[in-house]
């Protein structure tokens, strides 16, 4: 087959588990023989790594620099994205789409173009790409009238990784979004570390957070749990923290609660290290939002034996059994405090028992080399699906259309 | 072969009665005789806007639905309606193809995959048009009703074919049992500035009856052609809210038929387009009436048709009317005019024209 991927930002650099999984499939997908081409953003500088792949897209959610990024450009439609798309399926002659995170590139206009163009388009949802869509605000009504009403699950195959992701991108838009095929994050069974487990030592617990160290992922929470447990005289743990983003105020935030001997920034893991890192831990604490799709770190943890503790309706939490294979808290410091409690207080032979559990759990349903043939079956299914191709002169002429689209719709911004 | 006709407006006293409104019903009517002749069927069907969605009767063979909402406005249109309503056609003729209108229709014809030609009547055009010729590419075929009309498309890619009319030349053809009335002069049109009727007014010597045939459209412009026509040396009579019938009546009656649109109206204002084809001149012709066009927009192209003299300015209009009060301007035969026009302009080679454009873009009925 021949694959095109969407997708606004990709690796080698990368922000968060949505670019990691487009990654993982756009490698499976080529060496199981595909042609593969990635068309993103160029957010991140190439590398010779990482080839077929186009930065020729404009991100206007993510920019190095300062200022509000276009709403109407980011998240409705930007012209110069819709051509270099329509370059793109001119040229390289996809069987199918594969659309990753479209977020920041005008998401709205790029799947009505693929719809309009025939092509077969499988939408893998990872994250709300929709944010920042209000169906209340006249941009809002106004595409519609211009462009049409935008149904995802009407014209591609929809791929989600939780009911959670569906949901949010289902309201995001005003519509019911009918998902395909549900497929959970993975791990790359053969990185799983086998064996015994290494064993915390008897007078501690060992936590790890791994993730962005930021608000929404919930770092203030881990700081303010472990207050609560060191002021009610339980301080026999310790926290590491992994990952980039607001560590300078963490660290502040370290100091000025006093965690300094229980809560630790160890830097940033590369892919190859987080298996094996993670496999140090007791426990991992990830109390992010609610609205998070998935959360790859979870079966992540769970394959190293690390027990995850995570906000109960992220989209991982669909896939894990709370109290069986991990903790499912509310997301409040107190909640928190207490399943860290549990950990605290449970002997080695017990929390030994829950951490192998969480093992056996994900090496069972979580394998990267289980879902990628899934994965591979839908666009095959998609691309064998879609009718004749538009000739190149309708292709350039639907693209003329969409600049006509866009003009109009920018005429009632302004 | 089903061909949907889209304009923003529609032939009637409830949307407007004009020119580019007419064209759609002659067009349509002029592709099913076409299509006849060859033993083809086109369906023809028109879409056009209004208050209240739905059938509306417009009174003659063209079947015409309305989407609800403002003429010319295409925010007031839900482009799901728009899409539904494209759908079964297989041939989307856009009218007013330029203007914000035409191009958000012909957008969605595009998108909806059908074989998309685009038409100018003079509606205006969005600023996008004069910006990035890309914009032609929404269309497959740009039909042109005239040479003039043709220069519209000069800034855009994409095709041109030029088939010159349609007129109705079954229908507007000299009448052997009436007679000429050789100083009954007849100017029709809607009464705009651009028309040019001050100026037929103002040439009118004495010795001849000009009747003026049409709607007063702008109020300054209509109390200015009271003025002149108080003060004008014929005699001059206005008429509207003629039925078609009384109007063919008039030009088979008529000695002579003026048309003097401008680029250059009496207050100084420039219209670039003030005629792209040239219906009543052309529907005067048919009826086999001797004609005095000016040289505005496509009314160049009619001078050489049998039975039609142009002028260039007022002063020469006024010496031609003189010499025709004269009684000294010489005209051929009212059938060999008609059949200049027919030859030319009628419905069966302009259908067949159309067709012969559509056929080689690979609509095969």
């Amino acid at each position: 087959m021949r694959i095109l991927i969407l997708s606004n930002v990709f690796p080698p650099g990368f922000i968060g588990g949505y670019e990691l999984g487009a990654f993982d499939v756009y490698r499976g997908l080529l060496g199981n023989g595909h042609e593969v081409e990635v068309l993103t953003s160029d957010y991140f500088p190439g590398d010779e790594a990482v080839p077929h792949v186009s930065r020729t897209l404009t991100c206007w959610a993510l920019r190095h620099e300062l200022g509000e990024a276009d709403p109407l450009a980011s998240h409705y439609y930007d012209f110069s994205n819709v051509r270099v798309l329509a370059r793109t399926l001119r040229e390289f002659r996809p069987d199918v789409v594969l659309a990753f995170n479209l977020s920041g590139l005008g998401p709205m206009a790029l799947l009505s173009f693929l719809r309009d163009a025939a092509i077969p388009t499988v939408l893998y949802l990872m994250d709300d790409m929709f944010a920042g869509v209000d169906t209340h605000s006249p941009l809002f009504r106004a595409f519609g009238n211009v462009f049409g009403s935008l149904r995802p699950g009407d014209s591609s195959t929809v791929v989600a990784m939780s009911d959670n992701v569906a949901d949010a991108c289902g309201r995001s838009l005003g519509c019911e979004l009918r998902v395909t095929q549900h497929v959970p994050g993975w791990v790359d069974a053969g990185a799983l570390p086998g064996g015994a487990l290494e064993r915390s030592a008897e007078d501690g617990r060992r936590f790890v957070f791994l993730s962005r160290v930021a608000p929404h992922k919930g770092i203030d929470l881990v700081l303010e749990a472990s207050e609560q447990l060191v002021a009610s005289g339980w301080d026999a743990f310790t926290v590491d923290v992994y990952g980039a983003g607001l560590v300078a105020p963490f660290l502040q935030s370290v100091s000025a609660r006093s965690l300094d001997r229980h809560v630790f920034y160890r830097g940033l893991l590369d892919k190859a290290q987080v298996l094996p890192t993670l496999a140090r831990y007791d426990a991992l604490l990830f109390p992010t939002w609610e609205r998070e799709a998935f959360g790859f770190v979870v079966p992540e943890a769970a394959a190293a034996g690390c027990l995850p503790v995570l906000t109960a309706g992220i989209g991982a939490g669909e896939w894990f059994v709370d109290g069986y294979d991990c903790l499912k808290i509310a997301r409040t410091a107190e909640s928190l405090r207490g399943a860290m409690l549990q950990v605290l207080t449970w002997n080695a032979a017990e929390l030994t028992e829950r951490r192998d559990r969480s093992r056996r759990s994900v090496s069972r349903d979580f394998a990267f080399s289980r879902w990628l043939p899934k994965i591979e079956q839908l666009c095959q299914e998609a691309a064998a699906s879609g009718g004749p191709r538009l000739s190149e002169a309708a292709l350039r002429g639907l693209e003329s259309a969409y600049l006509c689209f866009g003009t109009l719709l920018r005429s009632v911004e302004t | 072969m089903k061909v949907l006709h889209v304009s923003p407006t529609y032939f009637s006293p409830d949307s407007v009665v004009g020119g580019g409104e007419k064209y759609v019903t002659y067009m349509a009517r002029a592709l099913q005789r076409a299509a006849g002749l060859v033993g083809r069927t086109v369906e023809n069907e028109l879409l056009a806007v209004g208050d209240q969605p739905g059938p509306v009767d417009l009174g003659d063979e063209l079947p015409c639905r309305l989407l609800q909402g403002r003429a010319w406005d295409p925010h007031s249109l839900r482009a799901a309606d728009v899409r539904a309503a494209l759908a079964p056609a297989d041939v989307v003729v856009v009218h007013q193809c330029l203007s914000a209108f035409g191009l958000y229709i012909g957008s969605h014809a595009r998108a909806e995959g059908k074989l998309v030609v685009g038409m100018d009547h003079g509606g205006g055009e969005h600023p996008l048009v004069h910006h990035t010729p890309e914009v032609g590419r929404v269309y497959d075929l740009f039909l042109a009703q005239s040479t003039f009309a043709a220069s519209s498309f000069r800034d855009l890619d994409g095709e041109v074919v030029v088939v010159p009319g349609p007129v109705d030349t079954e229908l507007y053809r000299p009448d052997p049992r009436i007679r000429r009335e050789p100083d009954l002069v007849v100017a029709l049109g809607r009464l705009l500035p651009h028309k040019g009727f001050d100026v037929v007014v103002g040439a009118l010597p004495a010795g001849l009856r000009l009747v003026v045939v049409g709607t007063p459209s702008d109020h300054s412009y209509w109390e200015l052609l009271q003025h002149e026509a108080s003060g004008s040396a014929g005699e001059v009579q206005f008429l509207s809210d003629l039925s078609d019938a009384d109007v063919m009546n008039l030009l088979q009656r008529a000695g002579l038929f003026v048309h003097a649109s401008t680029h250059l109206d009496f207050a100084g204002r420039y219209y670039p387009k003030p005629e792209l084809l040239g219906l009543a001149p052309l529907e005067a012709l048919a009826c086999g009436t001797p004609t005095l066009a000016s040289t505005a927009g496509s009314l160049v192209e009619l001078h050489d048709l049998t039975g039609c003299r142009g002028f260039t300015t007022p002063q020469e209009l006024g010496r031609l009317l003189m010499a025709q009060a004269c009684g000294v301007l010489d005209w051929a035969p009212a059938q060999e005019i008609h059949a200049s026009v027919r030859d030319r302009y009628g419905s069966a080679v302009f259908g067949g024209g159309v067709l012969a454009a559509l056929d080689a873009l690979g609509v095969a009925a």
